[in-house]
């Protein structure tokens, strides 16, 4: 652990189902904590009992792992290190799109990614959410393609078969890597001749990288090991009678030579599989022989499956190759802080913390992310979960813990509190430890109550924030929640604090009408949250209204004429217009591109350099809002008006106020900018006070969103249906029906299955899986994650049209106004 | 409409851009009397008399005490807004029978007993004692159900005549004298209402304001064989003053919001009919109480049921307050019994929570005169439970605003919420309990969760102060840098406590003149290289010449 460049800290990301748990297994296994007969199994990640049960990962979990390599594999490392015994911080995260945030979680405190990839299925669509994620946080990236046991006893594909499936797939990869690349990585694209694709089986527990083949292989034929790996992929082929080898599939006389990918590699495995599969008892021994492989006594009883499992582990035990790919080809923390730093921390590039993380430090100023909070056996509490990005973090520590509004100099969520104990994350289990130095993953004990998901902890007081993680997803799909005994209510409002801690994408709220909100990004992500609030956080029986969608308002023109707002002592005026943003800029507030804390002359370069805003406007955005970081802007166009800048804080509060509770459905407004065409504002200062300026900018916030076509957005989900072509027709109808619109449909190469993918709103969701597996009898199912925001159609303010009933109804429930306000209730005449 | 411009030069300011904006010339129709055929002056006279009893309102005030003296010398009416207009005409008909009265009293007396005379002869003006001024209220600096203590202080009056619908609380100290008025009420529209609102059988209680009240008991014996109704009457003992022409029937029943609801059974099982919306506070607190709530509205003749004021409306706001730092208590009434020792408590209760408080007086309080106050978090309104209370429906008001005895929960430790809500001062102040004395152990500083926000918050700015020094170090030494003014705005704690004020002014981004010079960045000319040479021949025309 003090030996920072032999640790790896990564995390295994995947899209569901394509056995993540079951790979971690293998490896967890050799570390000795689960029997190696349960491995694969035993899904030792999967902490909670529904986890078990639904057989799908919920939450991220943490475990630490030793390895020993052999000092001449310690060579082929690219990078400082020191000795030959390694630590490899290992977090196994969800797959399911809904719970994305947990990868999101679990990808700041990594430095490598496992991405585990389907033979069938290939690459899929959270396969590519997870990797943009991981490039987005600079994560260098390696691949297993796990299931090729499948691929070869239920497809029963030949070798050249699987090998194009292979590399298709390593092509896809690839394809989503330098798409999403980060320039600083570097080439970070995978290359099974290089080592950073593994293949294999994690059920099986067995995997094998061109590396260990070539290994075995080089002191067979006396020849460089780095050359029999680029040999053992892609169009290399061995001529066993000339013993030469060739680039082209057919020899001197044209008769087709085999792919010495298929010779080398994939043909000592098929012919284990054929001989154990069909009962060949003689043929057994013999190969067994060949690749010294040694079966126990009782080992030798078994047969079909089994006896695979037990063999192929042996022959290419998976923990070897995915061990040996992470300690060569993932960066150690030293490596990876070095291009992370700037990406990771708020503050100028050149502070001292900044440094600090750049050059792993482990005797500065502490400097500590927590990315997740995760529950402890004591009810209610937590442990606090991060990475050590700078420094050494020891039990008892007096920290200044910053949360995610902290603003360095200032004293909003901050807190200084000793760390009682820090201890190490060992999946189910804890370890206590003394210390732990930079570029570790830690577990800490007593700050929990400080920090609601996540945070900086440091004990330097010039430091700012480690950026706070945006995430992919986002909380689209709400309910309210209600105890069915009155006197419960303590305990519910109890239990919404802890489930908001314990899930790092969760929003718990209170409506305007005065209902306990609960906000989730998906129906599966609500009804885990939901049962945990239930049953674990709050313990009372609840009232669940069905889900409803959380819509933004927005505006399609610019306002027709300028607003003009008269303030409560009629003294002053403002004068603004809303106009529409463009779709990029609005993604690029929101994640985090461009960032209201930037300093605002590289943010108005950024902004004009790639979103086409004028400088000077781009320079004079007042605010961005709701929440201070929202994506709608005040800009400033006004000429020469006496006083202005004394009113900004006011209209900045009137904004932040206006933006949050829109004028239409009393929801936050998105993609809208305000112009500040003119003010008029009174001599005296007195007259000019908050009371006046900060009432007035709303009204006029809302006159001139009201004079601009004013619209809602809908969430929209981003459908991947996978499914065999006679359930085609089905998917459509239901598609049809529930107002989806097809992107695309494609047949994987290799396979009779299709992919649909289509955009779904999140409204008509509700039920589709259920709907989708009655139309195709049971053949279908949908992954859906959320995509964008979508403009509905149609005056909000006009009842009949479609987003006019969502209107109403929306503010029935609300307990607003049923019609809308006219812009004229906030516009004064001249 | 053409499109608007802003003017050239945008701050000028000229006489005409500052124009108060007209008032609304309301309509003179006085919907309350009814159909009216004579709207003649005396015919206006002949139903105003009537319709205030001013006969009757005169007698009372002509009223003599043991010494035979007069007993309201300086007398004070206060209307409403809605009745201002027939202010006027009230007084001067008060001014007439009192001068008149007053007339034959001098007289009667001068021919009955040379001894008793006074030395007045009729005409001395208002300095006889025999005199009685009368004023007229209006404007009413709070709520208008109330007694104005205040104005009638103004003109040291000994009585106020309060007409139209009142609240009936206790005044602390003042004579009282309450006019409710008959206003016109087609009985069987309302009949009309009823029987199409609820089906027979059902549960229910007739309510009306103080001016209809009295024709709840008629309407009561057209209903009672249909369902099982009852009626509230004005509970008339609890509001210490005197009423005019106004005759309750029994004192029996449950005294409930200034009333006595004559009804055999538990209320809240009931559903209350409402003749004339009431103020949204006392409409809040009637919803409370039953289980339905139908308000008739008389001038339209329709029954409406909604949308009230939602109590999870206050339940959210409770929850705010438990979040905020700084409370503002806003003083709406001054003459309620019991204001100060609540203002007192409510001080001591924010205190003991480690908040920090500040009192304001604010005639009429509205959203821009709240908003002036940007540090305070929330404010807690000290007000009369018909009308003085704000309640803010539609989330005009920049802060929440909360009332006493929601306050008193929000403070608590654990999160309660009773489902009542409780208006009356005494009631809030029997309902508190002893106040544990919350550990100043290890967690004092540990932040609140809010679940309005879903964030967590520190929210004891008090209890802080302990813990900032840590960070806050010694004080700097000056001197050093040449400064002869110490920084004084960076520090938070003002005498040993924190400043709230000083944060928010912290966060501020405008810290005064010069604040924001050198932000923009000044671009000056490009420079160009100019022309060369003399007039007589530049360097570019000699390039030519060669």
């Amino acid at each position: 652990m003090d030996k920072v460049t032999n640790v790896r800290n990564m995390s295994v990301i995947a899209h569901v189902d394509h056995g993540k748990s079951t790979l971690t297994d293998s490896l967890v296994q050799r570390a000795g904590i689960i029997s190696a007969a349960k491995a694969g199994e035993a899904r030792f990640t999967d902490t909670r009992k529904d986890e078990q049960e639904r057989g799908i990962t919920i939450k991220s979990t943490a475990i630490s792992l030793y390895s020993e390599m052999d000092d001449e594999d310690v060579k082929e490392i690219k990078q400082k290190t020191d000795g030959n015994k390694f630590l490899i911080n290992l977090i196994d995260s969800p797959g399911h799109v809904d719970f994305s945030s947990e990868v999101t979680a679990a990808l700041r405190v990594t430095d490598g990614a496992l991405v585990v990839v389907d033979c069938v299925e290939g690459v899929c669509v959270q396969t590519e959410t997870v990797l943009r994620q991981a490039l987005g946080e600079r994560i260098k990236p390696v691949v297993v393609i796990n299931k090729v046991d499948r691929a070869m006893l239920e497809l029963q594909i030949s070798k050249e078969e699987l090998y194009q499936s292979f590399s298709r797939t390593v092509e896809s990869v690839n394809v989503i890597i330098s798409t999403y690349v980060e320039p600083v990585l570097g080439d970070v694209q995978v290359y099974p001749e290089k080592g950073t694709v593994a293949f294999g089986s994690g059920l099986h527990g067995w995997a094998f990288t061109i590396r260990q083949f070539a290994v075995r292989y080089s002191k067979k034929f006396g020849v460089d090991r780095s050359k029999m790996m680029e040999r053992l992929w892609g169009d290399s082929y061995f001529n066993p009678k000339t013993k030469k080898w060739s680039n082209k599939d057919r020899d001197a006389s044209g008769q087709p030579l085999e792919r010495a990918f298929n010779m080398f590699v994939l043909d000592p495995i098929f012919r284990l599989f054929s001989a154990i599969m069909n009962f060949k008892k003689d043929e057994i021994p013999v190969l067994l022989e060949k690749l010294e492989i040694t079966l126990k006594g009782e080992e030798k009883e078994l047969e079909g499956k089994a006896l695979l499992k037990v063999v192929m582990r042996k022959f290419l035990p998976a923990a070897d190759a995915l061990l040996e790919m992470i300690v060569i080809h993932l960066p150690s923390p030293v490596t990876a802080q070095f291009y992370r730093a700037e990406t990771l921390y708020e503050g100028p590039a050149d502070d001292a913390s900044c440094l600090a993380i750049k050059n792993c430090d482990p005797k500065a100023d502490l400097m500590l992310y927590v990315s997740k909070m995760v529950p402890t056996s004591d009810k209610g509490r937590f442990y606090a979960f991060g990475r050590v990005f700078a420094g050494t973090v020891k039990s008892g520590m007096k920290v200044r813990i910053q949360g995610p509004n902290y603003v360095p100099g200032k004293k909003d969520d901050l807190f200084i509190k000793a760390i009682q104990r820090t201890v190490l994350m060992m999946g189910r289990f804890v370890e206590a430890i003394d210390d732990c130095p930079a570029g570790n993953i830690v577990g800490l004990v007593g700050i929990d109550q400080f920090l609601l998901k996540s945070g900086t902890l440091t004990t330097n007081e010039a430091s700012h924030n480690m950026k706070v993680m945006k995430f992919s997803v986002s909380p689209v799909v709400e309910v309210a929640v209600e105890v069915k005994n009155g006197n419960d209510l303590p305990k519910l409002v109890e239990g919404l604090k802890r489930l908001s801690k314990s899930d790092p994408c969760v929003l718990t709220s209170i409506s305007p009408s005065g209902e306990h909100i609960v906000a989730a990004t998906g129906e599966l992500h609500l009804e885990i949250c939901l049962t945990d609030l239930e049953n674990d956080h709050a313990g009372v029986p609840l009232k669940i209204s069905p889900p409803v969608v959380s819509y933004r308002e927005t505006v399609e023109a610019e306002s027709r004429i300028v607003a003009l707002s008269k303030s409560p002592n009629k003294h002053n005026r403002i004068y603004l217009k809303a106009e529409p943003m463009d779709e990029e800029v609005n993604q690029a507030i929101e994640s985090g591109k461009i960032n209201a804390r930037d300093d605002f002359k590289q943010r108005a370069r950024l902004m004009a350099d790639e979103y086409g805003w004028d400088v000077t406007d781009a320079r004079k955005i007042w605010c961005f809002g709701p929440d201070g970081s929202g994506p709608n802007v005040v800009v400033d166009q006004t000429k020469a008006v006496q006083y202005l800048l004394e009113i900004k804080d006011h209209v900045n509060a009137g904004f932040q106020w206006a933006t949050k509770e829109g004028p239409i459905l009393g929801e936050t407004l998105r993609g809208v900018r305000f112009n500040i065409m003119d003010v008029t504002l009174h001599a005296d200062a007195i007259h000019r006070g908050a009371g006046q300026i900060m009432p007035t900018m709303r009204r006029a916030t809302f006159a001139a969103m009201l004079l601009a076509e004013p619209r809602i957005q809908e969430p929209v989900f981003l459908v991947e249906v996978q499914c065999p072509e006679n359930a085609i027709g089905g998917i459509y109808s239901v598609l049809n029906k529930k107002r989806g619109q097809v992107v695309s449909e494609e047949q994987r190469p290799g396979t009779p299955m299709f992919t649909v993918k289509a955009y779904l709103p999140v409204n008509e969701s509700f039920g589709f899986t259920g709907e989708l597996r009655q139309a195709t009898g049971g053949q279908a199912f949908p992954q859906m994650i959320f995509d964008h925001w979508s403009t509905m159609n149609g005056d909000p303010t006009d009842k009949n049209s479609k987003p006019g009933e969502i209107v109403t109804n929306t503010r029935k429930r609300r307990g607003m106004k049923e019609e809308v306000p006219g812009y004229e209730e906030y516009y004064d005449k001249l | 409409m053409s499109e608007l411009v802003p003017p050239v030069l945008s701050t000028a300011q000229d006489a005409t851009a500052f124009e108060f904006s007209q008032v609304q010339k309301t309509d003179g129709a006085r919907s309350y009397l009814g159909p009216v055929a004579d709207i003649s002056e005396t015919g206006l006279r002949k139903v105003l008399r009537d319709y205030y009893s001013v006969d009757k309102l005169v007698d009372f005030l002509r009223q003599k005490d043991d010494q035979n003296k007069l007993k309201y010398k300086r007398i004070a009416l206060q209307f409403p807004d809605s009745l201002i207009a027939d202010s006027s005409i009230v007084l001067q008909m008060i001014q007439e029978q009192l001068e008149e009265a007053r007339d034959q009293g001098h007289a009667t007396k001068q021919s009955r007993d040379i001894e008793a005379v006074e030395l007045c002869s009729g005409n001395c003006g208002r300095e006889c004692k025999n005199y009685q001024e009368v004023w007229i209220l209006a404007d009413t600096s709070y709520s208008p159900c109330c007694i104005d203590e205040v104005a009638a202080e103004h003109v040291s009056a000994d009585l106020v005549v309060h007409f139209g619908d009142a609240c009936l609380n206790p005044v602390d100290k003042l004579s009282a004298a309450y006019v409710f008025g008959k206003p016109y009420l087609d009985t069987a529209k309302v009949l009309a209402a009823f029987r199409e609102t609820y089906s027979p059988g059902e549960k229910v209680i007739l309510m009306a304001d103080t001016s209809h009240t009295f024709y709840l008991h008629d309407l009561y014996e057209e209903l009672s064989n249909e369902y099982q109704i009852g009626y509230a009457e004005l509970d008339l003992e609890r509001s210490q003053a005197a009423i005019i022409d106004h005759a309750t029937r029994s004192h029996e029943g449950t005294p409930l919001a200034s009333r006595i609801v004559h009804y055999d059974g538990p209320l809240a099982e009931c559903a209350l009919f409402h003749i004339t919306q009431p103020e949204d506070p006392r409409l809040l607190y009637l919803s409370t109480q039953f289980s339905s709530m139908a308000v008739y509205d008389v001038n339209s003749a329709t029954v409406s049921s909604g949308p009230f004021p939602s109590l999870m409306q206050r339940y959210r706001a409770m929850h705010m307050t438990r979040n905020a730092g700084t409370v503002g208590i806003l003083i709406n009434t001054l003459s309620l019994a019991n204001t100060r020792t609540l203002l007192n408590k409510v001080v001591k209760w924010v205190r003991q929570a480690g908040k920090k408080h500040y009192m304001f007086v604010v005639g009429k309080p509205n959203v821009a005169k709240l908003a002036n106050f940007e540090s305070v978090d929330v404010w807690c309104i000290l007000g009369c439970g018909q009308s003085g209370i704000i309640l803010d429906k539609y989330g005009e008001y920049y802060k929440n605003i909360v009332t006493p005895y929601e306050l008193q929960l929000a403070l608590k430790q654990e999160i309660t919420w009773t489902g009542q809500w409780i208006t009356d001062f005494e009631a809030v102040m029997e309902q508190e309990s002893e106040h544990e004395d919350s550990d100043h152990g290890e967690d004092e500083y540990v932040p609140e969760f809010n679940p309005v926000t879903g964030q967590l918050a520190a929210s004891k700015p008090l209890r802080q102060i302990r813990h900032l020094e840590v960070e806050l170090g010694a004080p700097e030494t000056s001197g050093s840098d040449g400064q002869l003014v110490n920084r004084f705005s960076n520090t938070l704690s003002i005498k040993n406590t924190v400043s709230t004020s000083a944060s928010y002014l912290q966060t501020r981004a405008w810290t005064g003149l010069g604040s924001d010079f050198g932000a923009e960045e000044l671009e000056g000319a490009v420079v160009e290289e100019g022309r060369m040479g003399i007039a007589r021949g530049y360097d570019y025309d000699k390039e030519i010449k060669n």
